[in-house]
C-alpha cells in the first residue's frame, strides 16, 4: 500500500513487484531498502527511510535451483509452483511499514485477478450483444457482416476489446457510485468508513481548510492516525465475479 | 480495478481523498489480508461472501455483477437539469450464428447481457422470434463498433426537453465537469482541482497554511474564476432554456455546443489582462502593469489539465488508467509465469 502511495508511475512499481519475486525467500529487509525516495508524497519526519540515501541492495550470486525452471508457463508444474507461492501470507498489522514480501505477493495476485478478469470478459461471447458471430461463423469463415478483404480473426479481436473497453468505462461509472456512498457513510462518525477518526470526514474540501496547517482536512492529513479497520464485507468487486459463461477462443 | 488505477496516480488519487474528505480510506489504503482471503490461488477468480454483495448493492444501488447493471445510463441535462436515459452502447446486435435447440430465455428482460449467464447459445429475445428477417437486416447496416452511446467512442444524445435540444456529446461532458466544480467553488468554497498540492512536489502546500497571501500563486485558479471577467462568459456556456425567442433561438442554443478551448480561450483572456490581475490578486499600485508568475501560470494549466481528457468526478480519467493498467498487468502476468522460482 505503502509502495502505491509513495511512487509514481507504473515502472517503478513493476520494478519492485519484478524484484521481490525473483528474491524470494531473502530477507524482507534487504529488498524493501532500496525503495525509499525523497519524492514522498509524506513528510519526511520519520516515516520510511527518510533520506532515500541506501545504496539499492546489490543483486548477490545466486545457486542455480535444485529444479530446472519450467519451461512452459501454462504446465502443471508452474502453475502449482505459482499456487504455493501465493498460499498461507501473512500481513503486518500497520499499513504505513515499507512492503513485505507478503504484502507483495498478494499485490501480484491481485494483478493476477485483474489479468484474469479482463479475459473472462473479453472471451463471454455475447456480452452487451456483442456476439462473436459478427466476426466469424461457427466454422471459423468471415461473417456476413464483415467487409470484403478483412480478416474475421482481427473483427473478432476487435470485438473482443470493445467488450472490455465497455465493461471498464461502466466499472468506472460504478466506482464513481462507490466512491460517493464511502464519502456519504465517512460523514458518519460511527460509521465503519471512519471509527476512531478524531476528526470530521466526508465533507468536501474548502478553502478555509488551506490556513490551518495543523487541520486534519488538509494541513495534517498525511500525517494524521485515522484508519478504516476494513471487514471482508466493505469490500468492492472487481467486476464480473461469476465465472465466465462462454469461452471461444 | 478501478481503485487500483487510482492509486497508481498518487498525486491525482491523495487530491482526490483530500478534496472529498476520505483522510482514512487514504491513510489506509488497500486491505490486503482481505484481498488475499478473496482471491483463489489457482484459479485468480474473485469472491466475496453474499453479505458483502449485498452491502455493496445497498450502499451503491447498483449490482455486485457489472454485466448485470442496467444498459442505460442517466444524468441531468446541464441547461434544463431533466434527467436523460441513454444507452451505454450502440454497438450491439443479436446473434447470428445458427440457433441451438432448446435455448433457455434470458432471466433478466432488461440486462445488458445479450443472453443469461448460463444459457448456452444465443437467446436474446430479438434472434429467438423474427431471426430471417432480422439478420438479413443486420448485415446490410451492422452497428459497427465504435458507437454513440455513453460509454462508446463517439457518444452523442440531443437533449429530449422540448425548448432544450442542447446537444451532449464527450467534449460537452468536460465542460460540464468544470461548470460544476466552477459552481462547487462559488457556492461552497469548494477549491478547484489542481490548486490544492504543491504545484511542482505534489505535497501538502505548507506554504498556503500561514497566513494566507492574497496572491498566492498555487490557489491563482481559484481567485481568477471568483473575480475574473471570464465568470458571465462562463455561466453562459449552458444557458436555462426559455419560451422566449422562438424556433430560431431554439436552434441557436442547439448549436452552441461548448468545448474546453471554449474555456480556455475565456481564461487566457484574463491572464493576459493587467487591471484584472490586479483586481484578482489585491494589487493596488495603479501606475505599473501587473502580470503573474510563471508558477500561477502552470497552477491555472494544471487545474484545466483536468478537464482536456476527463469528465469522471475524479482528477483523471480512470477509464484510460484502467486500460494501461490493464496493458501492464498482462506483461507481469507473463513475466511471473515465466521466470517464477520454486518456493518452498
Amino acid at each position: 500500500m505503502v509502495l502505491l502511495k509513495h511512487k509514481s508511475g507504473q515502472d517503478a512499481e513493476k520494478a519492485s513487484v519484478a524484484r521481490s519475486s525473483m528474491t524470494g525467500t531473502s530477507a524482507t529487509g534487504a529488498s524493501a531498502a532500496g525503495y525509499s525516495t525523497a519524492a514522498s508524497t509524506i513528510d519526511t519526519n520519520g516515516h520510511g527511510n527518510g533520506d532515500g540515501a541506501l545504496p539499492p541492495p546489490a543483486y548477490a550470486a545466486m545457486a542455480p535451483p535444485q529444479q530446472p525452471l519450467p519451461a512452459d508457463p501454462n504446465s502443471p508444474e508452474a502453475r502449482a509452483a505459482l499456487t504455493a507461492a501465493f498460499s498461507n501470507l501473512s500481513f503486518a498489522a500497520s499499513g504505513r511499514q515499507e512492503p513485505q514480501r507478503d504484502e507483495c505477493l498478494a499485490h501480484l495476485k491481485l494483478l493476477f485477478a485483474f489479468q484474469t478478469l479482463k479475459e473472462d470478459v473479453g472471451y463471454t461471447n455475447g456480452l452487451f450483444d456483442l456476439w462473436d458471430s459478427r466476426a466469424v461463423n461457427p466454422d471459423g469463415s468471415a461473417a456476413a457482416a464483415v467487409p470484403q478483404g478483412t480478416d474475421p480473426r482481427e473483427v473478432l479481436a476487435k470485438v473482443r476489446e470493445k467488450r472490455w473497453a465497455l465493461y471498464v468505462a461502466r466499472a468506472v461509472d460504478r466506482y464513481e457510485r462507490w466512491w460517493k456512498a464511502v464519502q456519504a457513510g465517512a460523514v458518519d462518525a460511527k460509521s465503519e468508513w471512519c471509527v476512531g477518526s478524531v476528526g470530521r470526514q466526508g465533507r468536501m474540501l474548502v478553502e478555509s481548510d488551506f490556513r490551518s496547517s495543523t487541520g486534519l482536512e488538509y494541513g495534517r492529513f498525511t500525517t494524521s492516525a485515522d484508519r478504516i479497520s476494513w471487514r471482508e464485507d466493505m469490500l468492492p468487486p472487481p467486476g464480473k465475479t461469476s465465472p465466465p459463461s462462454e469461452r471461444t477462443r | 480495478m478501478v481503485w487500483h488505477a487510482h492509486m497508481l496516480n498518487p498525486r491525482n488519487f491523495l487530491e482526490d481523498c483530500m478534496r472529498y474528505g476520505l483522510r482514512a480510506f487514504w491513510l489506509t489504503g488497500m486491505p490486503w489480508a482481505l484481498i488475499d482471503k478473496a482471491i483463489d490461488n489457482e484459479t485468480f477468480a474473485y469472491s466475496v461472501s453474499d453479505a458483502a454483495k449485498a452491502r455493496w448493492q445497498k450502499m451503491t444501488g447498483a449490482q455486485w455483477d457489472n454485466a448485470e447493471d442496467p444498459n442505460t445510463k442517466t444524468f441531468p441535462c446541464p441547461a434544463c437539469r431533466k434527467t436523460q436515459t441513454v444507452p451505454w452502447t450502440t454497438c450491439g446486435m443479436p446473434d447470428t450464428a445458427p440457433e441451438k435447440a432448446d435455448a433457455p430465455q434470458p432471466e433478466k428482460q432488461d440486462s445488458i447481457m445479450g443472453g443469461s449467464a448460463e444459457a448456452a447459445g444465443p437467446s436474446s429475445p430479438s434472434a429467438a422470434a423474427g431471426k430471417a428477417t432480422k439478420e438479413s437486416e443486420y448485415t446490410r447496416r451492422p452497428p459497427g463498433l465504435v458507437g454513440d452511446g455513453y460509454g462508446d467512442g463517439a457518444f452523442k444524445h440531443m437533449c429530449t426537453t422540448r425548448n432544450c435540444g442542447v446537444i451532449i456529446d464527450n467534449s460537452t461532458l468536460k465542460v460540464i465537469k468544470f461548470v460544476d466544480d466552477m459552481k462547487q467553488l462559488w457556492i461552497s468554497n469548494v477549491p478547484m482541482p489542481g490548486t490544492i498540492l504543491d504545484t511542482f512536489t505534489g505535497k501538502v502546500n505548507v506554504s498556503i497554511s500561514a497566513i494566507p497571501k492574497a496572491d498566492d500563486p498555487t490557489t491563482f485558479p481559484n481567485r481568477l474564476l471568483r473575480k475574473g471577467g471570464c465568470r458571465a462568459t462562463l455561466l453562459a456556456l449552458f444557458p436555462e432554456p426559455t419560451e422566449a425567442g422562438g424556433v430560431a433561438a431554439a436552434v441557436a442554443r442547439r448549436r452552441q455546443r461548448p468545448t474546453m478551448q471554449d474555456v480556455k480561450s475565456a481564461i487566457s483572456s484574463v491572464v493576459g489582462d493587467s487591471d484584472q490581475l490586479k483586481t484578482i490578486d489585491g494589487v493596488t499600485d495603479s501606475t505599473k502593469k501587473y502580470s503573474i508568475g510563471a508558477q500561477a501560470k502552470m497552477a491555472v494549466r494544471k487545474m484545466l489539465s483536468h478537464y482536456w481528457e476527463n469528465f469522471s468526478i475524479f482528477a483523471l480519467d480512470l477509464s484510460g488508467a484502467v486500460l494501461r493498467q490493464g496493458i501492464f498487468t498482462e506483461k507481469m502476468y507473463r513475466v511471473s509465469l515465466a521466470f517464477l522460482r520454486t518456493y518452498t
